[in-house]
């Protein structure tokens, strides 16, 4: 997505706003927190299921963001997928921290993703690749997107996602494997020229 | 079939699924890393699926924060920086990161991976493989503290240099976090940057703004300052 010529910290790239925070730039930073606050908190809340956990989440990952803008490099990928990787795996450690319960596989709020009941951002559907994925996590089997989606958002292995499924690792370690090629593929499938 | 490469090893395809979900740990990790490295067609799944784990976490829906938040987040900001001209936080243990910028190593600190492998927030849970793993692998060096060996250091070379560092066996219950510093053949020198080990496990990687063969030495430091372990390169 390019947007050419911008002309106010709104508008501008997310490459210039971090620019901008690497050099103190208050309001590149706020901009830039504006900007992406509803989609990191909203993941943050999701996996944490805690609204006061998922604040401080997504406020330390805001913060480590800023403090290390400096150091973000657009050459290795986008800068939403930057922060929302921070945003995740904060999440779990607060998880793994601070509760250890284990998981209800019925309780999982990225599970149903692709029920459509809750949306991601107009602005990521409107992000033909991201709304090919949206569809193609609806046209997999439900254990494989479980064990796609418990591993993603909630940072558990095979060896895990086999306990709260209650099959043998292997069973866990193929719906695993399966779930994500197969997402690979639905959303590679017309990319091909 | 869509696939215009060749098809990745079949004994490796659980692995490196998991590998791109960031939850794969210690041994089968390393060993997963280490097949990466020399196997093109395994290199590349390793990068398209990571790529679908990556847009996956963009899918997450959104939810507004409460009232104040990005005003906060400014103030949490503000108040590690300061004292920032000097680009010395007063909360160094948060945010040491500016302080590792002087200039006689400037030109060592590198940028940080893009997916959030690197610095920011690597965890055995989440760290993922670097791009470079699929990379020729130049340099590599056991990581030892008093003739035992910890895990390894590896700096590919290629147009971006990359480090990267596996750990796995550096003894610890729970999790710690441990810092990478390198000495240059100049004798200067650098922290690259910090990640988490989970039960004495873990991998990091950052790429390089200096040339691979600059590197002397890699050292694993605690965050008391304690070398934990190191490796000449
Ligand atoms: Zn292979």
């Amino acid at each position: 997505m390019v947007r050419p010529r911008a002309t106010s910290s709104d508008e501008a790239p997310d490459e210039a706003l971090l620019a901008g925070m690497a050099l103190g730039d208050e309001r590149a930073g706020v901009a830039f927190v504006r900007r992406y606050q509803r989609r990191v908190y909203g993941l943050a809340l999701g996996i944490l299921r805690d609204p006061g956990m998922a604040e401080d989440v997504a406020q330390d990952a805001f913060v480590r963001a800023w403090t290390h803008a400096s150091v973000f490099d657009p050459r290795r990928g986008a800068a939403a997928t930057w922060l929302l990787t921070i945003a995740r795996n904060l999440s779990i450690d607060a998880l793994r921290v601070r509760r250890p319960e284990p998981i209800d596989p019925g309780d999982l709020a990225f599970a149903d993703l692709a029920s459509g009941e809750r949306l991601p951002e107009d602005a990521v559907l409107a992000d033909e690749m991201l709304a090919r994925l949206h569809d193609a996590l609806a046209g997999i089997p439900e254990a494989q997107r479980r064990a796609v989606a418990l591993a993603a958002f909630y940072g558990r292995s095979a060896q895990e996602i086999a306990e709260i499924e209650s099959v043998p690792l292997g069973t866990a370690k193929s719906r695993i494997r399966m779930g994500l090629t197969k997402l690979r593929d639905a959303v590679s499938v017309e990319e091909a020229p | 079939m869509r696939r215009d490469h060749p098809m990745p090893c079949p004994d490796r395809h659980d692995a490196l699924a998991e590998l791109a979900l960031g939850t794969l740990a210690g041994q089968e990790r390393s060993d997963v890393l280490a097949h990466v490295a020399r196997c093109h067609a395994c290199a590349l799944e390793l990068s398209e699926l990571s790529r679908i784990t990556d847009d996956l976490l963009q899918l997450a829906p959104a939810a507004s924060p409460p009232v104040g938040f990005e005003l906060r987040v400014v103030e949490r900001v503000l108040a590690c920086s300061t004292s920032a001209p000097t680009g010395r936080p007063r909360r160094r243990k948060r945010h040491r990161l500016a302080s590792w910028r002087p200039a006689a190593v400037a030109a060592l600190l590198a940028a940080v991976v893009g997916t959030g492998a690197g610095l920011l927030a690597a965890s055995t849970t989440a760290g993922k493989a670097p791009p470079a793993a699929s990379r020729p692998v130049t340099l590599s060096a056991s990581l030892a503290r008093h003739g035992r060996v910890f895990g390894h250091v590896r700096v590919s070379s290629g147009r971006t240099p990359w480090l990267f560092v596996t750990v796995d066996d550096l003894t610890g219950p729970g999790s710690r976090t441990v810092i990478c510093e390198v000495t240059l053949v100049d004798g200067t020198t650098a922290k690259l940057g910090r990640f988490r080990l989970s039960q004495g496990y873990g991998s990091w990687g950052v790429p390089l703004a200096a040339p691979a063969d600059s590197l002397r030495r890699a050292l694993l430091v605690g965050t008391d300052g304690s070398v934990l372990a190191s490796a000449r390169i």
